[in-house]
């Protein structure tokens, strides 16, 4: 018995230094009295994630100097990011990838009023080599093509295309779709992989995928998804939160969101309305 | 042999050539996908969240590992050997986590450690979203596979020689650390195995109950999920093939140390 128990006392010391080297934080808490960085979760839409990464970075190394707040992310898709957010309750800050999916949190008294940060429009997205044009009716109805397309009750792009193209016609995209996907970044992985010829996205999101272009769709002109970020009631740490959202409504934000393709308005951040429109 | 064994034969090899072969062309493919750009895949291994990943995968599957060890001998024990009111029950419950979608069990303590008492509990220790609940999702997985190969292993040694040992003045406890784990080895080890693959592996619950905090709860199948979300085709397949040389490491070791038990043991009954 000793042996084994001394074998497993050396494994679960290695196993505690490696924890402690990956310098994960074991558990909660708030630092800041003793000097060390405040630590607040920003619950983040996955489509997102690259331009939130170089914004957190930009914020932990400049903006917070004298704040020393340190940002932690958690990216999932954003109807996933508020299913469970209303059962952890947990976090500081909520970016989805449309001020629709705020207000559910907005009635219920779960965060405040969504300031709007940047825009993003639908096109289609195909392989940068791809001769597809931007005719729905030639590339996503016809049956030529091998399509991907996101599911309307999970990903915002499909709510939205689905509004203005209407829901019966939504429908017969996903009938005739080889695939269908709760994200748009998986949207845009099919395409850039060659699973797919087609897809539809934000006008972002080729820009992360190597092997991919926007193909802009002329029904879709001028309809936007507005990019809400909301202070969370379960912030425990307010101050820190409302710095970082303060930080994303101002110049150096709107720069590199421009820079990921973002559309930003000049003026101040706004509180969204629920609804994407023209 | 005769002409229909021959044909049995023929077919269940080239079953598994299928099979094998299949999984050799899994990891190939994502060899080539990767030398396509080498840079891009080295990379993201050189990125600091990824490093953190690799380590964090490794601490806490080898504690995960550890304490299912534990746990789940000791049930397995109590279940193969002694006959008590709802072993039947605790035998199907033990089962549970090895046929539930990974989903549930990460929903389920996301529900217990946020929406019962416990949350109160949960605001002090700071178990959700952090290290504490990569372990645990991975814990209560692994476990379930501890038990089951222990199980199977308890029930099919002879008790004789600790019913002996207990005649000749040896404790309970003491005839279980002298006479049954000592014969258990080759079972410890592969259900260490087992117990540390699935925790490597873990992602569904982790992602749920521990989230897909970069820095803080990102381990290795998280880290090819947001490579995938952001588009880095090559930096998830990257992390992949380490995954899969990790495993193949840890799988050569514990293989090695069940055949060296084997041997020790066919050499003590000699």
């Amino acid at each position: 018995m000793i042996r084994p128990a001394v074998t497993s006392l050396i494994l679960v010391a290695v196993a505690v230094a490696l924890i402690y080297r990956a310098g994960a934080p074991p558990s909660a808490g708030n630092g800041n009295s003793n000097g060390s960085p405040s630590t607040i979760t920003v619950l983040c839409a996955a489509g997102l994630s690259p331009v939130m990464g170089e914004l957190t970075d930009v914020f932990e190394s400049t903006a917070a100097e004298d704040s020393s707040i340190k940002i932690d992310v958690s990216y999932k898709g954003s109807a996933q990011l508020v299913a469970l957010h209303r059962v952890a309750q947990s976090g500081d800050l909520l970016a989805a990838a449309d001020t629709f999916y705020h207000q559910p949190l907005i009635d219920s008294g779960l965060c405040s009023p969504a300031d709007i940060v940047a825009y993003q429009t639908p096109c289609l997205i195909v392989a940068t080599d791809a001769a597809a044009t931007g005719s729905i009716d030639e590339t996503l109805l016809s049956g030529k093509f091998r399509t991907s397309i996101p599911k309307r009750g999970h990903a915002a792009i499909g709510r939205l295309v689905a509004s203005i193209e209407g829901t019966e016609k939504y429908n017969s995209f996903s009938r005739l779709a080889t695939v269908t996907r709760e994200t748009v970044s998986q949207v845009a992985g099919d395409v850039d992989q060659g699973v797919v010829d087609i897809g539809i996205a934000w006008n972002t999101t080729s820009l992360q995928f190597e092997n991919t272009k926007s193909l802009t769709v002329d029904a879709w002109q001028g309809y936007r998804s507005s990019i809400g970020v909301s202070v969370l009631s379960s912030s425990k740490n307010v101050a820190a939160a409302e710095a970082f959202k303060e930080f994303l409504g101002g110049q150096r934000a709107k720069g590199i969101l421009k820079k990921h393709g973002y559309l930003v308005s000049d003026g101040p951040g706004h509180q969204g309305s629920v609804e994407a429109q023209p | 042999m005769t002409h229909g064994d021959r044909n049995f034969i023929k077919v269940i090899s080239v079953v598994a050539a299928a099979y094998v072969g299949l999984l050799l062309a899994m990891v190939l493919a994502n060899v080539m996908l990767i030398t396509g750009d080498l840079a891009s895949a080295w990379g993201t291994l050189a990125r600091p969240e990824i490093q953190q990943a690799i380590l964090l995968s490794l601490g806490t599957s080898l504690l995960s590992a550890v304490l299912s060890i534990w746990i789940g001998t000791g049930i397995a024990y109590l279940v193969s050997r002694e006959r008590f009111p709802g072993q039947r029950l605790v035998d199907f419950l033990m089962d549970l986590p090895i046929f539930l979608p990974p989903l549930v069990i990460g929903i389920s303590l996301l529900i217990l450690f946020r929406r019962t008492p416990l949350a109160a509990l949960d605001d002090v220790l700071g178990v959700a979203f952090y290290v504490p609940a990569i372990v645990l999702a991975q814990t209560v997985v692994g476990v379930a596979f501890v038990y089951r190969t222990m199980k199977a292993t308890f029930d099919s040694m002879s008790t004789r020689q600790e019913r002996i040992a207990q005649s000749l003045g040896c404790s309970r406890f003491g005839a279980f650390c002298k006479i049954t784990l000592p014969q258990a080895r080759q079972g410890l080890v592969t259900a260490a195995a087992i117990a540390w693959a699935r925790s490597f592996g873990e992602f569904g619950p982790v992602l749920i109950f521990a989230g897909s905090i970069r820095g803080r709860t990102e381990v290795m199948p998280v880290s090819i999920y947001l490579e995938l979300n952001s588009g880095n085709l090559i930096g998830a397949a990257m992390i992949a093939l380490v995954m899969i040389a990790i495993a193949a490491v840890v799988l050569f070791v514990a293989r090695a140390a069940a055949d060296e038990q084997k041997i020790s043991q066919e050499g003590g009954e000699q």
